[in-house]
């Protein structure tokens, strides 16, 4: 403490009084939020160890009987759960790589359209789908889909192509997932780059241009350089996502047919675990994913900071 | 920094990738609402495409007249509002507490407390441990399962907090010399100056609330889900059993569902305006900083 060095012209008396009231004060600003925390994220924590328990609800975690790790065990040799992690990653990965890529591009490519008004409008448009809830965009994409009604097989029939169930396809259902993924997420991406590009020193480019260089050159040797350490930042702090897939996304498109390739691990803890009535191994695997998370964080946000100096708080 | 507004070919042909797409963005939506406003003739003849054919309210009149979807809307709106409110109060007091740091100006314990939220935002029982909490201190089926459980969002705390941070000392200190307490100063000062920050993550409340539909199904009976819930339910029906109806009447569900889905997104498109006024500068708030 002893940052306040200044001599107080206030009588040292009085100013301890209000100090005092006003620190009560500001613990009962702060309880609220405290509570909140404590019963919605601290008391479920504990919950964490129905995971090494056969929990049974009629005995409640302290009656359950232990079953130490055996859940976890049995995780690790049930061939589904396997492939669930294995459909996580994948999807996880190829989003992050397309999203990367489309935001980016989206980045550059709009930071040139010099037409104020064009450019204001295209983002109200592209920025509008990261609103819109997966609820209303898988209605929407189930419909479009559709092997018999749907927008997408009525142009492939008059295409002279067969029409595909593509959400009904364990061949189709990734892609899909993948490309409206980027579709709703590209242009709310681009913010952060967006933002990023306007620090960018103006000489550089007045540089390049008297030297001869084009659009191209310039993006590719000016732009896209100074936009490293964001993008950095962007992989880097998404490490720690690497574990969700995608809830919202694939319970909202995804059907029976395609459990084999777009189940995920937050989907089948809420399929097995708890529509199943399975608490422990749902749990389990609950468990798995949030620790292997926060060593992701943890390593993400320290390379972030070792690479560019990234701070949270 | 302006330059030469000489024609380019690269300027005309980015220009063009632009606007296309913007125009895949819409689409979707833009056929959606054509299917739901178009005759049920036009929609069985698969004629509708991006505008609507033999115009008309039916599907949504029929969509309308479900007491259920009524009843859901209102506790969306219930939701929302109740969420909203009580989330920006809660997260900003904390946030101005937080504010103040240690030392003399804050709290004691000021770090065991960042730590208590920072764990919080890193670590959590995951959804079955949550669940079992939120049932068994009997908030089942009542509309403070969807509320309180997130309330408080760490992001949001600490987006405020810097917003806090980052305004002039010097008011704050003239409210203390004139006898004003934290409460005061907190609601006099504090946020009358942070309704930038404040509309930003009231609005992106607001858009998270209306479209979160899975504590609505876990948490609530049918009857009480809010509407993203009972649109989920809407949606993943006629999805199975459209095979086996009639074609006539597979269409008029189709309608039917498109006046739906288009009255879930409405009012996200109706605040849409607002939302693009602040969330450029959220985003700005919380990525930038000193």
């Amino acid at each position: 403490m002893g940052m306040n060095t200044a001599v107080p012209a206030v009588p040292a008396k009085k100013k301890k009084f209000t100090r005092q009231k006003g620190s009560w004060g500001l613990y009962l600003m702060l309880l609220p939020a405290v509570v909140l925390t404590a019963i919605f994220v601290y008391v479920p924590m504990s919950g964490l160890l129905m995971a090494f328990q056969d929990y049974k609800p009629s005995l409640g975690i302290s009656k359950s009987p232990w079953v130490g790790l055996d859940q976890f065990k049995f995780l690790f040799e049930y061939p589904d759960s396997m492939q669930v992690i294995w459909n996580t990653l994948e999807i996880s990965f190829l989003k992050l790589a397309i999203g990367m890529f489309s935001t980016l591009a989206f980045a550059l490519l709009i930071n040139e359209v010099k037409h104020k008004f064009l450019r204001t409008s295209v983002q109200t448009f592209v920025f509008l789908p990261h609103f819109i809830s997966w609820v209303v965009l898988g209605g929407i994409f189930i419909q479009l889909l559709n092997p018999e009604y749907g927008l997408v097989n009525q142009l492939l029939k008059a295409l002279g192509h067969e029409p595909v169930f593509f959400l009904g396809s364990n061949h189709w259902f990734v892609p899909i997932v993948l490309f409206t993924d980027a579709w709703k997420e590209f242009g709310y991406g681009s913010i952060i780059y967006l933002a990023a590009l306007v620090g960018i020193n103006p000489a550089l480019y007045e540089a390049a241009q008297l030297d001869g260089a084009n659009k191209l050159k310039q993006m590719l040797n000016i732009t896209l350089p100074s936009l490293i350490p964001t993008i950095c930042v962007m992989l880097t702090i998404s490490l720690g996502g690497v574990l969700n897939a995608g809830f919202d996304q694939i319970f909202n498109l995804y059907n029976p047919l395609v459990y084999e390739s777009g189940d995920i691990i937050d989907t089948f803890v809420f399929r097995i675990g708890l529509i199943g009535g399975n608490f422990s191994f749902g749990t389990a695997i609950g468990l798995f994913k949030s620790v292997v998370g926060l060593i992701l964080i943890l390593g993400g946000y320290r390379l972030a900071y070792k690479v560019a100096g990234y701070k949270i708080f | 920094m302006r330059r030469t507004a000489k024609f380019s070919t690269f300027q005309l042909i980015n220009n063009i990738i632009m606007v296309m797409l913007a125009v895949i963005c819409i689409l979707p939506f833009l056929h959606v609402l054509s299917v739901s406003l178009s005759s049920s003739a036009a929609v069985s003849a698969n004629k509708v495409t991006f505008w609507p054919i033999g115009l008309n309210l039916n599907s949504y009149s029929r969509a309308l007249e479900d007491t259920q979807l009524l009843r859901s809307l209102w506790i969306s709106v219930e939701r929302t509002l109740l969420s909203v409110t009580l989330g920006l109060t809660v997260t900003s007091m904390a946030a101005y507490v937080l504010s103040k740091g240690g030392g003399q100006k804050g709290i004691a314990g000021y770090k065991w407390f960042v730590g208590f939220f920072i764990v919080a935002m890193l670590f959590n029982g995951g959804m079955i441990p949550t669940y079992l909490v939120v049932t068994k201190m009997g908030l089942y089926n009542t509309i403070w399962a969807l509320i309180l459980p997130t309330m408080i969002n760490v992001f949001n705390i600490i987006l405020i907090m810097n917003f806090f941070k980052a305004l002039p000392q010097e008011l704050e200190e003239a409210a203390f010399i004139d006898g004003a307490g934290h409460w005061k100063v907190y609601l006099r000062v504090m946020l009358p100056l942070s309704l930038p920050v404040m509309a930003t993550v009231g609005l992106f409340t607001v858009v998270g609330e209306w479209n979160e539909w899975l504590a609505g199904q876990i948490y609530m009976k049918p009857e009480n889900a809010p509407l993203s819930t009972f649109l989920k339910a809407a949606i993943s029906m006629p999805n199975i059993d459209i095979k086996n109806a009639e074609a006539a009447a597979k269409f008029n569900a189709l309608s039917l569902n498109s006046a739906q889905i288009f009255i879930g997104a409405l009012p996200i498109l109706l605040i849409y305006p607002f939302l693009q006024k602040f969330f450029a500068k959220g985003i700005v708030i919380g990525a930038v900083k000193e």
